[in-house]
């Protein structure tokens, strides 16, 4: 299974690095993975956008690209939110979603959290879960790639 | 038995002396196509649930209900409602125990109601994303300590009949439902946060001062500091740094950190 496409920690060392050297902007890329961090912008989000950028306050803002491999893939499911991700109801139960189960559409896939509110990612058609591009507890940003149905 | 209560013009109000979870109900009314608002009240919960699977306790006399809406608006909106939840929360307890004891109401990132310190209400809110990015249903659960409070809890708890006050579940869900009224029509004519981030900060237990969080892998401390715009919550660090939390559980020193 891939991890997922942004590494949490590389971008708050280069959000550190970023406001140490007072520089704007760092960009950096290695064979799977690109990642500009760049202050006082709004996010900049290379995925589809169906609602406008967030702006936020805090003093650096995290501009992450991640060019996953299957970032164009038609079956991939993204964050509609900057959350928390769970692959199952409560710690300790099944998955909501197992590689190579078949589902349905409006099938719930993975809950995001944020502000305590669970918000449940439907399936957005039929299908077969190929991939699942997030861990159970880990952060996801807008836009995120979290899981492929074919 | 007998629950009657005069709720606001168009919201409908479905009572039970026994059921699962009012969220769960709320889950099965989305499936069924209602439109909802519907107030969903339960005289008790056989498998009420707090964050993360967490046990509540919703023995009888407790306020155990779920407003369930489809407020048709953007997932970023919606993450205002947990605010909403909380101000409306809040406003309808201050209504019903007078000033004296009103002064001492408190919220707890991001809703919790908390009574001098301890916990009174707990709200956990579901949502499900229809494929435009919009809200498809919405479900905002709440449990209320009217008449008892968990033995051991996660967080130091209080029950309003611990004051000598006797509110009954029909009493507070007519106080809920005027205050929800008030606040989501606030909510729904502001086009930003910044109404509702500024009433939740005047009502916010500790800012400025030490705060705990939690996370899933992870427990840190710091300075809180206020809301982000996207009403996550801000820390700062030891190191002068700011950190935004949209998801944990935050405790202040002396209170079960």
């Amino acid at each position: 299974m891939t991890k997922s496409g942004v590494d949490q920690q590389l971008i708050r060392e280069l959000a550190a690095l970023l406001t140490e050297t007072d520089l704007s902007e760092i960009e950096i890329e290695t064979d799977d993975i690109r990642v500009r961090v760049a202050r006082n912008v709004t996010q900049n989000v290379t995925v589809p956008a169906p609602q406008a950028p967030v702006a936020v306050q805090a003093p650096v803002t995290v501009a992450a690209a991640p060019v996953v491999p299957d970032a164009s893939h038609p079956g991939i499911v993204t964050s509609p939110m900057v959350g928390t991700v769970y692959l199952s109801p409560e710690p300790g139960a099944s998955p909501f979603i197992r590689i190579g189960q078949k589902i349905n559409a409006g099938d719930t896939l993975i809950i995001v959290e944020a502000m305590k509110t669970m918000n449940h990612i439907p399936a957005p058609k039929g299908g077969t879960v190929v991939k699942i591009l997030v861990e159970d507890g880990q952060p996801v940003e807008f836009g995120e790639p979290l899981a492929i149905i074919e | 038995m007998g629950f009657t209560a005069s709720l606001p013009q168009g919201v409908e109000l479905r009572h039970f002396a026994e059921i699962d979870s009012t969220n769960e109900e709320a889950r099965r009314l989305a499936d069924a196509g209602v439109a909802g608002p519907v107030w969903i009240v339960a005289d008790r919960q056989t498998a009420g649930r707090g964050r993360r699977g967490r046990e509540w306790q919703s023995p009888t006399g407790n306020f155990s209900g779920t407003l369930f809406l489809r407020p048709r608006c953007s997932l970023k909106k919606a993450a205002e409602l947990s605010f909403v939840a909380g101000l409306a929360v809040h406003e309808a307890v201050s209504s019903l125990i007078g000033p004296g004891h009103a002064a001492q109401l408190t919220l707890k990132w991001p809703n919790d109601v908390l009574l001098d310190g301890q916990k009174l209400a707990g709200i956990l809110l579901e949502s499900a994303s229809a494929g435009s990015g919009d809200v498809g249903w919405l479900a905002i659960g709440m449990g209320i300590n009217l008449a008892v409070f968990p033995d051991n809890p996660a967080y130091p708890a209080t029950a309003l009949r611990a004051l000598g006050l006797n509110i009954t579940p029909a009493e507070m869900l007519e106080a809920l439902a005027r205050a929800f009224e008030t606040w989501l029509a606030i909510w729904r004519r502001e086009q930003d946060f910044g109404l509702i981030r500024e009433a939740w900060l005047v009502r916010a237990q500790g800012v400025g001062g030490p705060i705990t969080v939690r996370l899933a892998d992870e427990t840190f401390a710091g300075i809180f500091m206020g809301l982000a715009g996207d009403g996550a919550l801000q820390v700062k660090m030891a190191d002068g740094t700011l950190r935004a939390v949209s998801a944990g559980d935050v405790f202040f020193p002396g209170h079960g950190a």
